[in-house]
């Protein structure tokens, strides 16, 4: 029997969903509230935000405690967890006044921009004024109770987990507005006299008691599921019945008697009848505390370097040396089995580390903190062996000083990915590693600066590109102190330290475009001035600000090229591992008569990452200006338009890749165990390539890749939303002028969506 | 020069706030990556399908979704001592189903799947609609029993009606969004009055 019991406390069903939301929730109430105590201790007390936790606590319980599970089993059990919905959460969470904190507790733009605009129009305040009058609560809450107890919704409830969640989600909220003119919470302004709350209640209870007389005294079991379910209990169904009705009774009795006694007390002990303050704990007038010594709630920006332990390591001198030696020994052993190892992909570690990991974890962490990954570049070693050993003292030519070499290696890169499958090459992999160790040795060997990073790393580029979005950027932490500065260190850098190669002078840095997040600058500030700082992501891309090394966006055709190319680039690139595609290639091949998919290749990779994006985007400036009747030129209106593209185009990347990393995760272990085989080395044991295919179609992946597809495109449109009404003036429609590019982004969204939905070929790969 | 102060300082506080933003990210990302696992074939019984008593026990079949569809299904068993009708929960429970000319799909049912722990779940991928034969034997210590039965399993749901909330979810930020734009410039035009 005590396994029994056991398995019922071990029944928990903590939806992750439920509680994220529910974590969200606290923690803007508990931010809001912390402000609103400091100005109204009295208003908001602590035994506000006691009681809000403990509704919050009581939902929690209803939800995903055992009672949960067992509702379905037991009809008592499920009139627990309704009564905790009902007559507990309800309460307690109104109780904590929870409007003003769960407002003040957003960010400010948010409230100001986004809730701001609803919650002064006059529509909802109507709506909300209406729906909060006591007589719809009270008729809202009691048509809601009888209505989920007639047999067919309460079945239909028990049979599906979806009508489930909506009776749940009915139950609270209605009891919600029922409990709303009875608590009042602050700021709502009283709808009845007080003491009509007291009959309120008095008619809750009676439609109450009826309910719970009905279950109790029916001779018969109402709801048939709880007669064939197995009877976990000595209660028979019936019994059950019985005692479900009896709970609902006496607690519900309870719930409203209690209340209405209390409200009766205050009634009589006023003299005026006006709500005191025993339910609603709320302050009398005049003894607020003198706002004018109130402490400072500013805060300043997040900064990961002042963070204890990672910003410890990250500012230790030697560590970005000791993550590249780590990235550097990985490219060693990616270069060693990839010219020595097996030569299919996925048994190799040329084909599994690069392809599968190494993109997924880049995006990743471009996604949740920055370019991580140039912080721990491991072509460091040749650049630094290059200016050593050569004499790197030319300038870069003023004439390739732009993107547009760099443009021009991405195009063949990912002509080549797709014409060489470069994924299931090793050896192929191998030379390109080999290659990018020569040509930055090469590089920087006989050019100043970071001349590689900046002009030709085709990685780079893509790094800086979809850092743009990133939440982290090495930032000046306090602009005043910059202004007494006269040695600027962080571009020029001392004896010991050097500064910024990439030329980006910290004052006038704007985003992370060519950031390496080398950290030099950090290093080299004598006043400690530079971080790495939080901000809102993209939210860089909205204006068009003079950016050091760089200027504006809107004046620089090469960036815009970058850009666009690795936007059509994502979508060329997952289309490309489509099932439906290359049966579409086959079919073409037939149809030409030719005897390799080569010139086939060639010819539709031109024609989507060249000669279509062109044609599309041109289409899109020229209309966008005949619509929006402005003087701008098309070409500055691509390049202010392009930057809106970045969000779509990453999270289309983020989608492929996070997907090839979540299915094909494990292919590294047998890699590795064939790898250290082959040496002579039995340390592994055999290569277990069953781990291959270890990973299954995880049924929740769709679902996150069109998410991820879902907020790159919103995100889309609303940067070229702003970026579009940078444009307005009186005789400028900023709408018309976005019309072309959100339709643009309309499309490639479609575009991502089908391609999600496609079966994957995985050519090369083992893993389905 | 003091009103370029004054702007600055705007701007400053401006950013400021802005960079507020990054917790309430993290937990929206939190919020998301929640989510986005969407509504696993929940392992919590469902109805019934046939309960029988066989040898020691009495055996009940829960089914999930209702009605079932192609596709992933929940199938749940609780195991009940015939004498007392204590739960068992020490026996080892496979799941069986089979189709007529079709592929047979075979799993063990484990309790650790379950929400509820009285249960022992299986989860599995039914593939084709139609009529099942489906088989359980639960096996504890020397006892072995097993009970058969027929199921009948509905055509999938439409494959985009799986993705409904997500394909929504633009369509709907979207119209919030003009909705937002449109009181703004309301406001703003009654201010202005």
């Amino acid at each position: 029997m005590n396994h029994f019991i056991e398995a019922i406390y071990q029944s928990w069903n903590v939806d992750r969903g439920v509680v994220a939301f529910l974590l969200l929730i606290a923690w803007t109430y508990t931010r809001g509230w912390r402000r609103l105590h400091l100005q109204s201790p009295q208003r908001f007390g602590v035994v506000r935000l006691l009681c809000f936790f403990a509704g919050l606590t009581a939902f929690f319980l209803a939800v995903a405690s055992p009672l949960d599970a067992f509702a379905g089993l037991l009809l008592i059990v499920h009139m627990t967890q309704h009564l905790l919905l009902t007559m507990v959460a309800p309460p307690l969470i109104l109780l904590g006044a929870p409007y003003l904190p769960l407002l003040r507790g957003l960010p400010p733009k948010v409230l100001k921009h986004g809730a701001g605009p609803f919650l002064a129009g006059p529509a909802l305040q109507r709506f909300g004024r209406l729906v909060t009058h006591p007589a719809v609560c009270w008729i809202a809450f009691a048509l809601t109770i009888v209505l989920w107890h007639i047999p067919l919704f309460y079945e239909l409830a028990l049979r599906s987990e979806f009508w489930h969640e909506v009776e749940h989600l009915s139950f609270f909220g209605s009891a919600i507005l029922f409990w709303w003119p009875v608590i009042q919470p602050y700021p709502g302004d009283q709808r009845w006299p007080r003491w009509t709350m007291i009959l309120y209640l008095l008619l809750a209870d009676l439609q109450n008691t009826a309910l719970s007389a009905l279950l109790s005294f029916y001779e018969r079991v109402i709801y048939p599921t709880y007669a064939s379910v197995p009877r976990i209990s000595e209660l028979t169904a019936l019994e059950d019945q019985i005692a479900a009705g009896a709970l609902m009774w006496v607690f519900g009795s309870l719930a409203y008697l209690i209340p209405a006694g209390l409200l009766t007390i205050e009634v009589l002990s006023s003299r005026q009848g006006v709500r005191p303050s025993s339910l609603s704990f709320q302050t009398p007038v005049g003894k607020s505390r003198d706002m004018s010594h109130r402490p400072s709630l500013r805060r300043k920006a997040w900064d990961l370097l002042s963070t204890p332990l990672v910003g410890a390591v990250l500012r230790w001198r030697h560590f970005r040396r000791a993550a590249q030696a780590v990235m550097f020994l990985l490219a060693m052993i990616v270069i060693a089995d990839g010219l020595f190892g097996h030569q299919m992909g996925s048994m190799n570690l040329a084909g599994v580390l690069p392809w599968t990991h190494w993109r997924g974890l880049v995006v990743i962490a471009l996604l949740a903190g920055g370019n991580f990954f140039c912080m721990a570049c491991p072509f460091m070693f040749a650049r630094d062996l290059g200016r050593q050993i050569m004499p790197a003292r030319w300038n870069w030519p003023r004439q390739v000083r732009s993107k547009w070499f760099a443009v021009g290696l991405l195009a063949i890169y990912l002509w080549a990915y797709e014409a060489f499958d470069l994924w299931d090459s090793p050896w192929w992999t191998a030379w390109i590693v080999i290659g990018y160790f020569v040509s930055s040795f090469v590089i920087d060997g006989l050019f100043k600066g970071a001349s590689f990073c900046k002009y030709v790393c085709p990685i780079g580029q893509f790094n800086f590109v979809q850092s743009l979005i990133s939440p982290l950027e090495v930032k000046v932490r306090d602009p005043d102190r910059c202004r007494t500065c006269t040695t600027y260190e962080c571009i020029r850098g001392d004896s010991v330290q050097r500064g910024c190669e990439l030329q980006l002078f910290q004052p006038k840095k704007e985003g992370n475009m060519d950031c390496t997040f080398c950290l030099d600058c950090v290093h080299a500030c004598p006043h400690n001035n530079v971080g790495i700082l939080a901000f809102v992501p993209a939210s860089q891309l909205i204006h068009d600000r003079y950016r050091s090394s760089m200027g504006r966006f809107s004046q620089r055709p090469d960036i815009a090229a970058l850009i666009l190319l690795l936007v059509f680039g994502a979508f060329v690139n997952a289309a490309g591992m489509l099932k439906p595609v290359a049966t579409w290639e086959e079919t073409l091949r037939d149809w030409f008569n030719l005897s390799s998919l080569k010139p086939i290749e060639i010819i539709l990779f031109v024609i989507s990452l060249l000669v279509l994006p062109l044609f599309l985007v041109s289409l899109c400036g020229t209309l966008s200006r005949a619509l929006g009747r402005i003087q701008v030129g098309s070409r500055d209106l691509i390049c202010s338009f392009a930057v809106a593209f970045v969000p779509l185009g990453f999270s289309m990347w983020l989608a492929h890749l996070v997907f090839h990393l979540l299915t094909g995760g494990y292919a590294v272990v047998p890699a590795t165990q064939r790898a250290v085989g082959d040496m002579g080395i039995g340390l592994l044991g055999k290569p277990d390539w069953s781990l291959l295919s270890a990973l299954p179609l995880l049924d929740w992946l769709t679902s996150l890749q069109i998410l991820f597809l879902d907020f790159g495109f919103l995100l889309t449109l609303y940067t070229g939303w702003r970026i579009a009404q940078r444009f307005q003036s009186p005789g400028t429609r900023a709408f018309r002028l976005f019309v072309p590019w959100a339709l643009l982004a309309i499309g490639l969204y479609i575009v991502g969506v089908w391609i999600i939905f496609q079966p994957m070929q995985m050519r090369g790969m083992m893993v389905h | 020069m003091p009103d370029m102060k004054v702007e600055k300082a705007k701007k400053k506080e401006k950013r400021q706030k802005d960079e507020e933003f990054l917790p309430l990210l993290l937990f929206f990302a939190f919020f998301v990556f929640s989510f986005a696992q969407g509504y696993p074939a929940h392992a919590d019984g469902g109805i019934v399908l046939m309960q029988r008593s066989s040898g020691p026990f009495v055996i009940t079949v829960f089914t999930a979704p209702t009605p079932l569809r192609a596709g992933p299904a929940d199938i749940d068993i609780m195991i009940q001592d015939s004498k007392n009708h204590h739960p068992v929960l020490d026996a080892r429970v496979t799941v069986a189903l089979s189709r007529e000319g079709g592929e047979a799909i075979e799993a063990e049912a484990r309790r650790e799947q379950s929400k509820n722990k009285l249960l022992y779940a299986s989860l599995l991928t039914l593939p084709e609609p139609g009529q099942w034969e489906i088989e359980v034997t639960v096996v504890r210590y020397s006892e072995e029993t097993r009970i058969s039965g027929v199921m009948m399993v509905a055509p999938p749901p439409p494959f985009l009606l799986a993705y409904w909330w997500i394909l929504a979810l633009p369509p709907v930020t979207i119209g919030l969004f003009v909705i937002n734009q449109w009181l703004k410039r309301r406001l703003k035009a009654g201010w202005k009055k």
